[in-house]
């Protein structure tokens, strides 16, 4: 590009003019910048959202990786929790109702360390039996810490149900519904059975790579994302699709670039034949309206990203708010979550958007014959 | 005297709207040398406007050939045309053309610029030559904020501040009073005579045509000298 090119276009993109200049210039893409919020606000939500999911099936589950016996501590990463749990089913009977439970059984230690702040935790008397009961079920049941209830556990190898008298300890508060509805921590010495160990890792520690190596060790293990590989594949193949499906929405949205295009290209129409005049060449043309109008798409864009982002930020609070006024509603989604800005994500939909408006101000400048 | 400019048997038409062609031109010839001012009147729609386009390759010719400074035009690309107007030619036009969002200087100053300046050099040049024609103070003003009489001075600036072999003027002084069009005129005719220029004049203007070294008029397709 010639320096007179560089130039008209600087000019033209906002060198030298007021705020109101730009203002007018970004108007024809306030639709735009109101589609990237959008669809930012979705991305960023659906995979935080998912990711969220994704560390709760580990805290919730059996936690990052499950083996049935206890691996060296040697081969584990630092930071990583041991625990060794039972787990049986049992039915409970409440004054108000009754329910039928997977009881896991813990030890002392299990709600400390990652799940503790993971949970949230209310205790009350620890009282005969001590169990801890999910929120969902406490507000099933009408339950609160310190209640008595009576508990059917099931005996597989004696072949048995067993009748006890436990005591409300606690109620947790998960923020997945649809993982903890019918889950009951008790001590494990309670439960009948063989025992299992889960091993929680700490956030970065990728839970495939431990199963590989305690195999090698030849010690049996699976992942969290083996046990709930159903629930895993659903969450990833979701966000898979969601995100195809925005990044094309993305590109059509970027159609409102030629809007944009067509914008720039009327209002200097004149300006256009004047520079065609003193000389400047059909490439020169192109490239100074390409250079403008994705100036102010990826402007536009980014505010839009910005815009979407920090509404995503607020999410978790809207979503705690809409679970307290009616919870059924939000069955399936985590209520609590840390935000996540998927940036690959917005790069490629702001590329996608750059691609279509160069190409459709190429478009319009061919349909409007002042190409030389 | 060197040749600038030759048009050889220019034939130009366009589609008519009952679906046949409409005769433009139909053998234009004529030849332009250093320093002189060619005028050319005719009927409105005689193709005054038409011709110079053709002159100034701003449109092809059905046949026919152009000579600029002995070299072929026609035979060049459309790169290649743009580069031969932004270096050796100059416009001005009834409208001025002049590019609304940039000053007196800055639109001077372009045709240096897209011919590779650096823009502090184009500047002072372009400022010398507002200088001359009387925009000492004006030019940091855009042409809204410029009398008509104003902007064709700087059109007429930007017309030769790259130095151009050839000047077309499309009835440069169509929209101004009267005294403002002789100012015009004698700027024009004046920086063309120091610089030993050509200028191809189209106007309707008698007196103007007057001034000029030959006037040629243009009637049924044809040039009459």
């Amino acid at each position: 590009m010639n320096e007179g090119a560089a130039y008209y276009a600087r000019r033209k993109i906002g060198e030298k003019k007021g705020f109101a200049y730009f203002l007018s210039s970004l108007s024809p893409l306030f639709i735009l910048l109101l589609i990237t919020a959008a669809l930012s606000f979705s991305l960023s939500f659906i995979i935080s959202m998912s990711e969220g999911i994704d560390k709760l099936l580990a805290v919730m589950g059996s936690g990052s990786v499950r083996t049935l016996s206890c691996p060296d501590s040697s081969l584990l990463p630092e930071g990583a929790e041991i625990s060794e749990t039972k787990t049986g089913t049992a039915l409970l009977y409440a004054e108000n109702g009754e329910n039928a439970v997977m009881v896991k059984g813990i030890g002392e230690d299990y709600l400390e360390g990652i799940r503790k702040s993971v949970l949230d935790i209310e205790y009350g008397d620890e009282g005969i039996n001590p169990v801890i009961v999910s929120s969902s079920l406490a507000s099933s049941l009408s339950l609160n810490p310190g209640d008595r209830l009576s508990m059917l556990l099931w005996e597989k190898e004696e072949g048995r149900a067993r009748p006890l008298l436990v005591t409300v300890h606690g109620v947790f508060r998960s923020v997945y519904p649809q993982l903890d509805k019918h889950l009951v921590y008790a001590p494990i010495d309670l439960v009948d059975g063989p025992s299992s160990f889960e091993i929680l890792l700490p956030e970065g520690q990728d839970a495939e790579v431990l199963v590989s190596a305690l195999w090698k060790s030849g010690i049996p293990a699976e992942s969290y994302r083996t046990m709930y590989s159903s629930l895993y594949q659903n969450v990833r193949q979701s966000i898979g699709i969601l995100s195809f499906l925005i990044i094309l929405v993305a590109a059509l949205a970027a159609f409102f670039s030629s809007d944009a295009a067509h914008f720039y290209i009327s209002r200097d129409r004149n300006d256009i034949q004047g520079m065609r005049l003193l000389g400047i060449g059909r490439r020169e043309i192109i490239g100074v309206y390409m250079l403008i109008t994705v100036s102010y798409v990826a402007v536009a864009a980014v505010l839009g990203m910005v815009l979407g982002i920090i509404i995503s930020s607020l999410s978790p609070s809207l979503i705690s708010f809409i679970s307290s006024v009616s919870p059924a509603l939000l069955d399936y989604y985590i209520t609590s979550f840390e935000v996540v800005i998927p940036v690959r994500e917005l790069v490629l939909m702001l590329l996608a958007m750059i691609a279509v408006s160069s190409i459709s101000v190429f478009l319009m400048l061919r349909r409007s014959r002042l190409l030389p | 005297m060197n040749e600038l400019l030759r048009l050889e048997n220019i034939k130009k038409t366009y589609p008519s709207p009952d679906g046949g062609t409409l005769e433009i031109l139909s053998s234009v010839s004529f030849s332009l040398y250093e320093g002189e001012s060619v005028a050319i009147v005719g009927r409105s729609g005689s193709g005054k406007s038409t011709l110079l386009s053709v002159a100034a390759l701003l449109s092809t010719p059905d046949s026919g050939s152009i000579y600029y400074a002995g070299e072929d035009a026609l035979r060049l690309s459309e790169k290649e045309k743009a580069a031969l107007r932004a270096e050796k030619m100059g416009f001005v036009f009834q409208s001025s053309l002049l590019l609304s969002d940039f000053s007196a200087l800055e639109n001077t100053a372009m045709p240096l610029m897209i011919n590779g300046m650096k823009r502090k050099e184009a500047f002072e040049r372009a400022s010398v030559l507002l200088d001359s024609v009387g925009l000492s103070g004006r030019k940091d003003h855009r042409p809204s904020s410029l009398s008509g009489g104003e902007r064709q001075r700087t059109a007429i600036a930007r017309a030769l501040v790259s130095e151009p072999l050839v000047v077309f003027a499309d009835e440069p002084t169509g929209s101004l009073d009267e005294k403002s069009a002789a100012e015009a005129e004698d700027i024009l005719l004046e920086a063309l005579r120091k610089s030993g220029r050509g200028m191809v004049l189209v106007t309707h203007n008698p007196d103007f045509a007057s001034r000029c070294d030959r006037v040629l008029t243009l009637s049924g397709g044809v040039l009459y000298e």
